[in-house]
């Protein structure tokens, strides 16, 4: 695993799970370019559809192996976890 | 006559008819659906609303002279002689019955205060051929603020094969729509402020079309919908507006956040997006502190008691700082224990774990992100293994040590488990300030603050309500910027509180805020959002490739903050209520567009050009 290549919230993520296929993370995966035809492949592995590319930013729902791979990509940025929003009506 | 089912005005009508007759009557009929002639033979008549269940047959109530509108639904009208309204109320089936009043509209003074109606008639824009774009908690299909105009929902919270920009949840179309449907229903309210077609509660763009994402409102998803909203109305060659009525404050507040990065890349000529700033304006969620070289200070904050739903599982700190300065930290439990001090770890897991006796405490310290080329770390406190209830109430203390220090300055936001972020900064670091997160911090979204048009209103029983806030004037809830850095947020405000608006039918309301069949009140920069949404369509409508920078200058300059000049930025009020008469000078010059007619002439702007045959 590239550490460097992890943010915090998604770190913390990984260290508390035992278990390398699970849970399922949702992440974004920042390229250093819009990806070339083996990025594209290696994103397609993981269930992310390179549907432009211009695109710079992907979003992927993995297991803690596939960040692990994905940390390990030259082509790799940053990978972060997605966190929940909430609605914004009032109290 | 069962008292119990007869909402207390049109009890009251009918005990001072039982009394006085028709005479009694005169004070209530102003403001009930009475028909009352004095000097006719007629009896008095009531028009009503009955609370029933929804297949209930009522057809026999006929007997009584009794006529009911409907022959299904949970809420139906009916017309009845005032005096058989005891044989309605014995009726087992009848669970309420409701006096229909002379109705006062409530969605127009909301634009009657930032001269809407008049724009429209200036204009006659409706958002006719404009894609309004809602990502929220979905729609309420059968609603009949949105008939014939909810063009796709995409629900991501079903199992199905999902659209090419996710492979999850399912897409309805048509006579399938009505499989998904709005239990919370927030997203229903937002709809119908920027798209409902309704004569009372009519929303900003009521011939705009709809385009639904259902989300489980987690950030990956709201992009995938943003990317499926602006791939849809590309293949259907229109322009499109998306509204995000949703927030967090796990982000760095600056604008480098994955979701805001995809709203900037996303949106361009014909496609903008519109997000809440907030409704943290009243709580103390963020603090700020100069930390100096060698020197050591502290942030505290502070975990209310509470127990069951209510209890704190889980509290966080997100924090960020320059990249150029390297900072210690530490955290200090109400009974004062403490985790060692533990700076930038920049090889393996940058997370350590350290259980103390008032709570598991969890510190991640990694090397920069390279999005923003600053530090964040993380703080997470746990209950301890001995009080799995809750996080140990009382204050903690957050301690930073300055090891290299160019900036000094830290800013922290607090995350919780709560409902409404009971977990607060207290003390001197507390700042007023960059309460605006993800995706409201999205440089190219327009992000909207709440203004209080409404502070008492009548529910559907006719009983009086009102809310706590100042009327006319910015809402204390709305977040307040600059962004961390400075950038200028929120943009705007628009109309947030008290707002009327479609209630969905799967939704539970309480009875306060439930003011007519099918609708609801409610307040929120939720709300204010779908009204810029909504007059975002309608400038779309006269002009499809307005491109965000442009369209968010007009809004600027079409608003004001009361009682200073034009012009003045707020960090609460952005630069002010709009006011929508004043987009008007954008439509004075008609677009110059060329009209060929078919004769060999084109025509621009009223000349007529020959073209070469």
């Amino acid at each position: 695993m590239n550490y460097r290549k992890v943010d915090a919230t998604l770190a913390a993520a990984l260290a508390e799970t035992e278990n390398a296929e699970e849970p399922r993370l949702a992440v974004f995966i920042h390229m250093k370019e819009a990806p070339n035809a083996s990025a594209a492949t290696f994103l397609e592995t993981l269930g992310v559809k390179v549907n432009s590319t211009r695109q710079h930013i992907f979003t992927a729902t993995i297991s803690p192996r596939e960040v692990k791979e994905l940390s390990k990509q030259p082509w790799v940025r940053y990978v972060k976890l997605s966190q929940k929003l909430r609605m914004l009506n009032g109290k | 006559m069962i008292h119990e089912k007869i909402a207390p005005g049109l009890m009251v009508a009918f005990e001072d008819y039982h009394e006085k007759g028709a005479a009694g009557l005169l004070a209530h009929k102003q403001s009930l659906g009475l028909i009352v002639e004095e000097s006719s033979q007629k009896p008095a008549r009531a028009v009503v609303f009955i609370r029933c269940q929804e297949n209930a047959r009522l057809e026999h109530l006929q007997s009584q002279k009794i006529r009911v509108n409907q022959s299904s639904g949970k809420v139906r009208t009916a017309f009845l002689p005032l005096a058989h309204l005891g044989a309605l109320s014995d009726d087992p089936a009848v669970q309420r019955i409701i006096p229909s009043r002379y109705v006062h509209p409530f969605m127009d003074i909301a634009p009657g205060k930032v001269h809407l109606p008049e724009f429209k008639l200036k204009t006659n824009l409706s958002g006719k051929g404009v894609l309004i774009g809602i990502i929220d908690s979905g729609i309420d299909p059968k609603h009949p603020a949105f008939k014939d105009r909810i063009l796709r929902i995409w629900d991501q919270t079903l199992p199905g094969p999902g659209v090419p920009e996710g492979d999850y949840g399912a897409e309805f179309t048509g006579n399938y729509l009505t499989i998904s449907r709005d239990t919370i229903g927030h997203g229903t309210h937002v709809a119908g402020i920027a798209a409902g077609a309704d004569k009372t509660y009519g929303g900003i763009a009521p011939n705009a079309d709809l385009l639904i994402v259902k989300s489980s409102f987690q950030e990956a998803h709201i992009a995938d919908g943003i990317r499926y909203i602006f791939r849809v109305a590309s293949e259907m060659g229109r322009p499109a507006v998306v509204n995000l009525s949703l927030g967090g404050h796990g982000d760095p507040h600056d604008g480098s956040d994955p979701l805001s990065q995809i709203i900037d890349a996303e949106s361009g000529p014909g496609r903008i997006v519109c997000c809440a700033a907030g409704n943290e304006g009243n709580d103390n969620i963020h603090a700020q502190i100069t930390v100096p070289q060698g020197g050591n200070r502290t942030v505290s904050f502070h975990v209310p008691p509470a127990s069951g739903k209510e209890a704190i599982r889980f509290a966080a700190l997100n924090g960020w700082y320059s990249g150029s300065d390297k900072f210690e930290i530490a955290v200090r439990s109400p009974r004062g224990f403490q985790t060692p001090y533990q700076g930038i770890i920049t090889s393996g897991s940058s997370v350590q774990v350290y259980d103390l006796p008032d709570g598991r405490v969890r510190l991640t310290t990694p090397d920069v992100d390279p999005m923003n080329e600053d530090h964040n770390f993380l703080i997470e406190i746990l209950p301890s293994g001995k009080s799995p209830e809750a996080v140990k109430a009382g204050t903690w203390r957050l301690r930073l040590h300055g090891l290299e220090v160019n900036s000094g300055q830290v800013d922290v936001w607090t995350l919780d488990n709560s409902q409404h972020l009971d977990v607060v900064f207290i003390g001197r670091t507390v700042q007023d300030t960059m309460k605006i997160g993800s995706p409201g911090a999205a440089a190219s979204a327009i992000t909207v603050a709440s203004y209080t048009t409404r502070i008492r209103w009548r529910d559907r029983d006719g009983q009086p309500e009102e809310t706590g806030l100042d009327l006319d004037d910015i809402s204390d809830f709305s977040s307040e910027g600059p962004l961390r850095g400075g950038s200028q947020k929120p943009d705007i405000a628009a109309p947030g509180a008290m707002i009327a608006s479609a209630l969905s039918a799967d939704a539970a309301v309480a009875p306060s805020y439930a003011i007519a069949p099918g609708f609801t009140i409610k307040a929120g920069t939720s709300m204010a959002t779908p009204f810029v949404t909504g007059l975002v369509a309608l400038m779309l409508e006269r002009d499809p490739q307005l491109n965000p920078e442009t369209m968010k200058a007009r809004l600027r300059e079409s608003s004001k903050i009361p009682k200073q000049p034009a012009g003045i930025f707020d960090s609460k009020w952005g630069y002010g209520l709009i006011e929508a008469f004043a987009l008007w000078r954008y439509f004075e010059a008609p677009a110059a567009s060329p009209i060929v007619p078919g004769d060999g002439t084109v025509h621009i702007g009223g000349v007529v050009v020959k073209t070469r045959t």
